[in-house]
């Protein structure tokens, strides 16, 4: 027996017209049945457009939308919802052609990606200045553990992308130039509803993957580096720092 | 699989309602439509936290939501996928939606998602498959849904008409049926059923919720060819099935369908209003 699904998926997935007489009457049926494969097409590329739109902005959207069919025919979607489609997009993306000429991109995905992770990832509460001096003042102290918002995201980047990447962002987009390697991290988090970003010092990456990695501020501390510069706006001494964490949003009270 | 307690698919007060987008949260909070309700796709929503999220569980503290699946494939080769149906169901739970409502077609196959509506075979042996993904669907969501006509481009190789087959479905599952005007008049269209016939055969107490939409013709094929874009006005001919339709079924939930090339919400809220005065007539002394 022909299997009708298998006959209008091999259509949609690879364009394999020869199994649709097996789903449809009257001749021809490929020539309406387009229909499906462009849709099915459609869709997968405005969920990575809209997953990836700094990526789409700096390819253009003649490369964007060849990448993504290349992409798509590599890695159709698994999962019943396409929001979340392209997990793996950064780095496929490392291995194509348009990657190796211009490296930056992979990042710009990257960061793209772990924007909308950190916007859909959990809602919470950080600990807030006030919250944390009544705890003191009623004698109750630190929280036991404190920890960053589970939609923080620590992002390793390879080449000077992190302004260029905002730039974008913020629709400020001109022509993507080429950018130097650099090793980097930035940090993305949200303490309401608006992602919040920025560039990380070597020892602030160090300080967040630690923090990240354990849920303890002790451990993460170990990697605290003051700073040496005359810049004001730089933390000085741990307490400072800690002040920072609180103003920014970032840290969690734990059970 | 026994099916779920029998509820009532449709409720006593029946009003108008309109396809939400998270473009349209604040307008939709502010709206003064009195019984304006909701509906989203659950799939667009099924992220953690955030505020698509949020704005649509605080809408969801004012006004009626109903859920209208895309994913399910409830009609394809496999059941329906198991976490898809958990993360349905917890959004369910958190939302509180009044109705639930899911496509009678196909989208997944060995594991790949194929994001469109695909037709199904008017077969025994794919109405047995659309009957257990149903019940799998009902039984997770521990309540009765509401399935979908399709939007048919080509005649599918078919034992029994349409309306026979989604009617096969409910007799078996105890669900109801959304009756897609658009599709409807769009099918038949496309590729010559009647549309009158096909409403006149269902009997009234199955159907749960009425949508219309939009639809634009073929970019190569012209009118010949009209497909189901949701990207502009309710047509004229649309409304006049529609007013067939509620002379056959009675006043049901009727859903303004847009979800592309979006209008300003009061525009469709226009819409909203013209249908809602459309049941507003049923109620009139003379229809009694």
């Amino acid at each position: 027996m022909h299997d009708p699904y298998r006959g209008l998926s091999d259509f949609v997935l690879n364009g394999q017209a020869s199994g649709l007489h097996h789903v449809f009457s009257g001749p021809q049926p490929e020539q309406i049945a387009i229909l499906y494969r462009n849709g099915y097409l459609r869709a997968c590329r405005e969920a990575l457009e809209a997953r990836f739109p700094a990526v789409a902005s700096a390819m253009g959207e003649v490369e964007f939308r060849k990448v993504c069919t290349a992409y798509v025919q590599t890695s159709p979607p698994r999962q019943r919802t396409l929001t979340g489609y392209g997990a793996d997009f950064p780095d496929w993306l490392s291995t194509e052609v348009c990657s190796l000429m211009n490296p930056g991109l992979v990042d710009l995905a990257r960061l793209d990606g772990a924007w909308l992770d950190c916007l859909f990832g959990l809602d919470e509460n950080p600990l807030t200045a006030l919250q944390l001096n009544q705890r003191i003042q009623s004698g109750d102290g630190l929280p036991v553990s404190l920890r960053l918002p589970r939609n923080a995201r620590v992002v390793a980047l390879d080449h000077s992308v992190f302004d260029v990447w905002l730039s974008i962002r913020q629709g400020e987009s001109g022509a993507w130039v080429p950018t130097q390697p650099e090793a980097s991290h930035a940090l993305l988090w949200r303490p309401d509803m608006t992602v919040l970003s920025r560039q990380l010092d070597a020892w602030e990456a160090r300080f967040y993957l630690s923090f990240q990695a354990t849920d303890s501020l002790e451990e993460a501390a170990e990697h605290f580096l003051p700073a040496t510069t005359n810049d004001h706006d730089l933390p000085i001494t741990l307490e400072q720092y800690f002040a920072r964490l609180i103003e920014s949003g970032l840290l969690i009270a734990g059970d | 699989m026994s099916a779920p307690e029998p509820q009532p698919v449709f409720r006593d007060e029946v009003a108008a309602g309109v396809s939400l987008k998270p473009q349209h949260f604040e307008q939709a909070m502010a709206s003064r439509a009195h019984e304006i309700w909701f509906e989203v796709h659950p799939e667009n929503y099924l992220m953690q936290g955030g505020p698509r999220r949020r704005g649509l569980r605080q809408i969801a503290a004012d006004r009626d939501i109903s859920f209208h699946g895309v994913g399910a494939s409830l009609g394809g080769p496999d059941l329906p996928d198991t976490d898809h149906l958990k993360a349905i169901r917890q959004l369910v739970d958190d939302i509180k939606p009044v109705r639930l409502s899911e496509h009678a077609v196909w989208s997944s196959i060995d594991h790949t998602y194929l994001a469109e509506l695909l037709p199904l075979p008017r077969t025994q042996s794919v109405l047995s498959n659309l009957v257990a993904g149903v019940d799998a669907y009902q039984s997770a969501m521990g309540r009765t849904i509401l399935i979908e006509n399709p939007t048919n481009y080509l005649t599918v190789h078919s034992d029994m008409d349409e309306a026979d087959f989604l009617l096969d479905v409910s007799d078996r599952t105890g669900c109801g049926l959304l009756l897609d005007i658009n599709n409807l008049y769009l099918s038949a269209h496309n590729i010559g059923i009647d549309p009158k016939a096909y409403i006149d055969a269902l009997p009234p107490g199955k159907v749960g919720e009425i949508h219309i939409a939009g639809f634009d013709a073929d970019p190569q094929f012209g009118n010949r060819l009209l497909i189901d874009t949701h990207a502009s006005a309710v047509a004229d001919p649309v409304w006049s099935l529609l007013d067939y339709a509620l002379a056959h079924l009675g006043p049901k939930p009727i859903l303004i369908e847009r979800d592309a090339n979006l209008p300003e919400f009061s525009t469709l809220e226009q819409e909203v209003l013209r249908a809602q005065r459309m049941l507003d007539r049923l109620r009139e002394p003379d229809h009694a």
